[in-house]
């Protein structure tokens, strides 16, 4: 599997803020990758350096294996790429964008480009200018879409739309991409976990994991522990202990490296005998929140 | 060039009005430049408000069309659609420079063209003056604009791009007036503004390179900065002399300056006078005869490096005054100097 965005030790700076901390993510081809992280986590500025729209402080990122500062007009003819603030030529109207912006593109599929103005319901004649946010994200992401990208990317897409209309990207997305890789970002995790095949989770600049969604889903559980006699809080918890909280004789704790025997034994070796152990799987926004939290303690 | 004729077709469609806008001022300039001198020969038809309006109005409608045609693709930021798509910058650049080309060199080239055809001076003689008037055109009207809205996100940004140093001249113009105004080099003067110019259509083009192909905005709007402090600099600090130098050099009229004498008119030896001008400032007047100038030719005094000889030996110098502290009288003119003298007191 080729690794079609990577980024080395890619820091941004802007005067004394750092917005980026030597971030190393990969998203490899044919994924779906949803980066999430809460507001000013980075997300923007990692996609603004990917796309050349931005410059980094340090380290590289790389599109097609490929510095992004270098990228060719050629490069972009294979990326579709639609930003929640991205600035449109306000006084075309859809239809003029569409065909405006064919020329563009070697594999511009016309038939595709009137399929995806039908799905989504864009009227040709009106202006940009006049048309909903929810309509100018379709507008966009029906353009960025035309052209058969390889790479699709989607700076928070859904922001600030209505259920029905988020769906309907989604789905749109979904029939166009035919093997395409899928970076989407995300500060709502129920965004993307419908979707994604892989997560990587962005906060203060740093990527706190990034990894397959079912490995993901597999390593955290929401553990509680009735004791057989009430005992005190150790001194230490394990480093992959989160959110942990303990009464006399009941533990919580959220294990963001489950493995049934280790954790097993690594309860019995804390609190010696146990009544009860309930292990239990976690939705993918409790990992997030559970995550969330845990940062903001430790910063 | 495909994606040039591209962007530029799709710049027509959008700036069609200010296109005509534009048109149609360069058509008043026709009419009214075509008919000036009538005007001023006869107060009854008298239409040089129009024309004055017409100069006014002419780089105005250029400004905006530039500033427009360069912000449809505005280069600093990085939220515009347009730059994660696959656009070239030379076909950008090429066709923003395409649509100045045909919508305010053009039309100015045939303005021109009728306007000397219209006082029957023959079009093919003219031509090569018509065709630096375009370089002109384009260094001292259309490259800083062109440069200042690349270094900008809209009109306002520009506006304030343009008001700021205008501001900063205005408030050196009350403080110090000699800076902003320089000094007068009569024949020579014009070596100041080409040398500005030169400045401006290297610094412009690199400006517009340099953003449309990496769009370093900070880089770039530095590079501005600096081009305005060497355009002031240089303005300042060249030597008259070398002004001087360049335009003997450049000089069709070649003279054998080991023939040109200038001495002391001794039949005019009664006009030598010494003025104390109070301090320690003293006025000399001398009458001078200049001999061995080439039939026709007449000198005209635009500055000079004079050196006194007291009889003690005391050394008195002036240097390259400028032309208003010279009375041309015909082939007899004279210099009027003032020394500093030394510190001994007037002499």
């Amino acid at each position: 599997m080729i690794d079609i965005l990577r980024t080395i030790d890619l820091s941004k700076r802007f005067r004394k803020t750092v917005v980026l901390d030597h971030l190393n993510m990969i998203v490899p081809e044919h994924s779906v990758y949803g980066l999430v992280g809460p507001n000013g986590a980075g997300k923007t500025t990692t996609i603004k350096i990917l796309m050349n729209a931005r410059q980094p402080t340090e380290g590289t990122a790389e599109v097609f294996g490929r510095d992004s500062r270098k990228l060719s007009p050629e490069d972009f003819t294979q990326i579709g790429y639609v930003s929640e603030n991205q600035q449109m030529p306000e006084w075309m109207t859809v239809a003029y964008f569409m065909n405006y912006l064919r020329p563009f593109y070697p594999d511009w599929d016309a038939a595709r480009a009137q399929d995806l103005m039908r799905q989504f319901e864009l009227p040709p004649d009106r202006k940009i200018r006049n048309l909903s946010h929810g309509m100018r994200m379709k507008a966009a992401l029906a353009s960025s879409l035309a052209h058969r990208p390889r790479l699709i990317v989607l700076d928070e897409p859904f922001t600030g739309l209505d259920a029905l209309v988020r769906d309907e990207l989604i789905e749109g997305v979904l029939e166009c991409a035919d093997g395409a890789t899928i970076l989407i970002s995300s500060h709502d995790l129920s965004e993307v976990e419908s979707f994604a095949s892989h997560i990587g989770y962005l906060d203060r600049g740093r990527l706190q994991f990034s990894e397959e969604m079912t490995s993901l889903v597999d390593r955290f559980r929401e553990i509680e522990i009735t004791l057989a006699n009430p005992s005190q809080s150790p001194i230490s918890w394990p480093a992959a202990w989160l959110n942990t909280e303990q009464s006399t004789t009941v533990v919580r704790f959220v294990d963001t490296q489950f493995e049934r025997e280790r954790t097993i034994a690594e309860v019995h070796r804390l609190f010696g005998n146990t009544h009860q152990i309930s292990v239990n799987p976690m939705p993918l926004r409790a990992i997030f929140v559970t995550l969330a939290k845990a940062g903001r303690k430790a910063a | 060039m495909r994606q040039t004729l591209h962007i530029f077709k799709k710049d027509v469609r959008h700036l069609w009005f200010e296109i005509a806008v534009v048109i149609s001022v360069v058509a008043a300039f026709t009419f009214t430049g075509a008919r000036r001198a009538l005007w001023l020969a006869d107060p009854v038809t008298n239409r040089i408000a129009a024309w004055t309006l017409v100069m006014i109005l002419l780089p105005l409608a250029w400004w905006t069309l530039i500033a427009r045609v360069i912000h449809d693709e505005a280069l600093p930021g990085d939220s515009q659609f347009w730059i994660t798509r696959p656009y070239s910058w030379k076909s950008l650049l090429g066709a923003k420079g395409l649509f100045i080309l045909a919508f305010i060199n053009l039309p100015m080239l045939l303005a021109d063209g009728v306007i000397v055809r219209a006082y029957g001076l023959p079009l093919g003689a003219e031509l090569p003056g018509l065709l630096w008037s375009q370089v002109l055109l384009a260094i001292a009207f259309i490259l800083p604009i062109a440069a200042l809205s690349a270094l900008t996100g809209g009109f306002v940004q520009l506006i304030f791009a343009i008001l700021t140093p205008c501001v900063i001249a205005l408030g050196v113009a009350i403080i110090a007036p000699e800076v902003v105004l320089g000094g007068f080099w009569g024949g020579s003067d014009w070596v100041k503004a080409y040398y500005v110019f030169l400045v401006i259509s290297i610094a412009g083009l690199a400006i517009l390179v340099w953003q449309y192909s990496m769009r370093r905005t900070a880089a770039a709007r530095s590079l501005a900065v600096a081009t305005g402090i060497l355009a002031v600099l240089g303005m300042m600090l060249i030597p008259w002399s070398a002004a001087f130098r360049i335009q003997s050099w450049l000089s069709k009229q070649r003279v054998d300056q080991s023939l040109v004498h200038v001495d002391f008119d001794l039949g005019n030896r009664w006009l030598t006078r010494a003025v104390i001008e109070g301090g320690d400032r003293v006025r000399v007047e001398l009458p001078l005869n200049i001999t061995g100038l080439p039939p026709g030719m007449i000198a005209k005094p635009e500055g000079f490096s004079v050196q006194l000889q007291a009889s003690d030996g005391t050394m008195w110098q002036a240097d390259q005054l400028p032309l208003r502290h010279t009375s041309n009288m015909g082939q007899e003119f004279s210099l009027q100097a003032t020394f500093r003298t030394p510190d001994m007191g007037c002499r």
